[in-house]
């Protein structure tokens, strides 16, 4: 009896231990990006750095966990979210399902998907890292239950990041003279999702406790373009520092012409949408002298970037953008962490982005331990602040970084 | 509230409104005209919006070349998809769902394709009008008040179109009873293919307008829709008046929205105004007795 039970044991232990380790054949894992909607030019974006992230390391050219080889190689699927959580969700189970994932980037860009995603962590037992998405409550939904989402990892550091950087540089510029602080009024005009609202409330709560009043606090639909209304109110009331977050670029260059139009009083921060190159593209004269963050990608300014740039340029045809980048590196620290991992045991590869301590592209990526989210600002990812000076941005803070100093 | 802001406030409004007066009545004029709830409506401003796009910069046509280059193919467009795609659908029995399938696909189809042909990019370009119309506080781009002038001269060339051609006469009898109009000698298949025509004509107008406004892309018709037909059941389902009257009051209550409360509350009370209307006047505020 003892014998058989044995015997049977050592049988089902070589029947399924392949199924862990890591085969010879490419490991799948999956990716969710909106490729479709008036998100679709980040998500094209993303897609291609996860591609090109993967192409490179089954072609030999990866930046390798081990040194000695053989290392894994992967097939990526990438499918669409249509920047709609519900949409999003059925693609990670059909991936999860049709494909065999092992491990899901996702949502690369939006926050309210990841929220929805982070979910199938613990149904399915997958591994989730997602890119871009920066809002704290995801954060915040790790803390409220570390067990549950012990299998999910936010590659991007928090809004309240954002936040600092904005109070911070405000800060500085109030004592260079470069920002007239006059009656501490703020206002915002943002998008209306949970990416929006968190760096709002961030900023909300710094500046607040700085004597500052928030005047005027808009959120519009997701690419909106037309801002007249909302301006025409915020000349009413005159703010000091109105600060604008978009994720979508026609929503950024619009806002831009209009506000030059409009000749809104005091200076104006701009969040994310400057990082598109059809920012620089299309906003012309009226983009003159925009403060903005975070120029983490600059092509003219860093060697790497440039190289970087080339590269997608010779796969795609098209120039790199911060979200290629980013989604690039997110897509590193996921097939590293399978590598260390030495299996497909969602815990093993957990732990092991957990662990990652990783220069790349756009900064170093560690992540904190008790909300697996990335740290953001001093060594490890950067949040600079840029200002368009002659139609080129220059970085402008910290001072230790910048490329120009800032004017006025 | 200021003079000055309120004059903003209004100007805003109407300019914004014209806009939807351009969609909605296009939207209106089809359904009063053959029935079709045309979902696909929002895509005749994005294939307009490309044309005028690629006539202006790639093909360096002068603005006003390009831009009436783009209404007529449009128009021939929106004509092209009536006869091939929605005229067969209505030959049949039970067609009404039919159609509403039909044109959500199409829209669908559309967009995808714009993206395949065009890329997700999203695409600037110049304004026709440059400069601001500076009077005392009160700021206004040339190019958002030529929105204004543009809608209203469309809109009454159509209306003219309508009450005062032989044409128009034809379209009217054809909404009021196709069937009694073709034994007339009235060629309603025919009117129905310059309905759609002339609907995608109003719908280019608007979007030749906003192109420089906001970057051209695969989507920009999407969130128009919702409010053209909000703009239609506010005017009365099928009345053209009705739904240029309803577009320019929808603009308006949208801007004092804004200007009143928060952003966020803007289509809260413009839908809530639309629920109101509804409720007192089930048949919105002008009855449709036109196409």
């Amino acid at each position: 009896m003892l014998t058989r039970l044995l015997a049977t044991s050592a049988l089902a232990l070589a029947t399924f231990a392949p199924l862990t380790a890591l085969a010879a054949d490419d490991i799948p894992i999956g990716g969710i990006a909106p490729l479709t909607g008036p998100a679709a030019n980040s998500g094209e974006a993303l897609r291609q750095g996860m591609e090109l992230a993967v192409k490179e390391w089954n072609e030999g050219k990866g930046d390798y966990a081990k040194a000695e080889g053989p290392h894994p190689t992967f097939k990526l699927t990438v499918e669409d979210n249509n920047s709609k959580p519900e949409v999003g969700v059925s693609a990670a189970q059909r991936m999860v399902t049709r494909n065999g994932i092992k491990l899901l980037i996702g949502d690369a860009l939006h926050s309210h998907v990841t929220m929805a995603l982070m979910e199938l962590a613990p149904q399915f037992n997958l591994p989730i890292i997602s890119a871009e998405p920066v809002s704290t409550l995801i954060a915040d939904k790790v803390k409220s239950d570390p067990e549950k989402y012990a299998l999910y990892w936010k590659g991007n550091y928090n809004s309240s990041a954002y936040g600092e950087t904005v109070h911070d540089f405000v800060k500085y510029a109030i004592d260079k003279g470069l920002i007239a602080e006059g009656g501490k009024k703020l206002a915002f005009v943002i998008e209306d999702t949970d990416y929006g609202h968190s760096n709002a409330d961030t900023i909300t709560q710094l500046f607040e406790a700085d004597g500052w009043t928030v005047a005027a606090s808009e959120a519009v639909p997701a690419g909106s373009t037309d801002f007249y209304p909302q301006l025409t109110k915020l000349k009413g009331v005159a703010p000091d520092l109105t600060v604008s977050v978009f994720t979508a670029v026609n929503s950024g260059v619009s806002l831009v012409k209009q506000m030059s139009e409009q000749a809104l009083p005091g200076r104006h921060m701009a969040i994310y949408y400057p990082t598109k190159p059809e920012f620089m593209a299309q906003v012309g004269p009226a983009g003159e002298g925009l403060v903005w963050t975070s120029l983490q990608f600059a092509p003219e300014v860093v060697p790497a970037h440039k190289a970087f740039d080339e590269r997608v340029q010779a796969a795609y045809g098209n120039p790199a953008t911060y979200s290629h980048a980013h989604a690039y590196c997110v897509t590193e620290i996921g097939m590293r962490a399978i590598e260390t991992a030495g299996s497909t045991d969602p815990r093993a590869i957990s732990e092991a982005i957990g662990a990652t301590d990783y220069n790349c592209l756009i900064g170093r990526f560690k992540f904190d331990p008790a909300n697996h989210t990335v740290l953001g600002g001093g060594e490890y990812l950067p949040l600079p602040v840029a200002q368009i000076q002659n139609g080129k941005n220059q970085l402008i803070w910290p001072e230790a970084n910048a490329t120009a100093p800032a004017v006025k | 509230m200021t003079g000055a802001m309120l004059i903003e406030t209004l100007l805003n409004g109407l300019i914004t409104g014209s806009i939807y007066a351009l969609v909605g009545s296009g939207i209106a004029l089809i359904y009063g005209t053959t029935r079709v709830l045309n979902f696909a409506h929002g895509e005749a401003m994005m294939i307009a919006a490309y044309l005028v796009l690629i006539g202006s910069t790639a093909l360096g046509l002068p603005p006003v070349v390009a831009a009436l280059g783009a209404i007529v193919l449009t128009m021939a467009a929106a004509a092209l998809m009536q006869r091939v795609i929605i005229a067969p659908i209505m030959g049949r029995d039970d067609w009404a769902f039919r159609i509403i399938a039909v044109t959500i696909g199409l829209s669908i189809f559309l967009q995808s394709a714009a993206q395949l042909i065009w890329g997700e990019s999203f695409q600037g370009m110049p304004y026709f009008f440059e400069g601001v119309l500076v009077i005392g506080p009160v700021r206004m781009p040339w190019q958002r008040i030529a929105i204004l002038v543009v809608a209203g001269l469309a809109l009454g060339l159509s209306a003219w179109l309508l009450y005062r051609t032989r044409l128009g006469q034809m379209i009217r009898a054809t909404a009021q009873d196709a069937e009694a109009a073709q034994a007339f000698g009235i060629p309603a298949g025919r009117v129905h293919t310059m309905v759609f025509a002339m609907s995608a004509g109003l719908a280019a107008v608007g979007a030749i307008m906003l192109a420089p406004l906001m970057s051209v892309n695969p989507w920009m018709g999407v969130p128009y829709l919702l409010k053209a037909f909000a703009v239609v059941i506010l005017g009365g389902l099928g009345s053209f008046g009705g739904a240029v009257l309803a577009g320019l009051l929808l603009g308006v209550v949208e801007s004092f929205a804004v200007a009143f409360t928060a952003s966020e509350w803007r289509d809260v009370i413009s839908f809530g105004l639309l629920i109101a209307v509804i409720w007192v006047r089930p048949y919105g505020l002008f009855r449709g007795r036109e196409g």
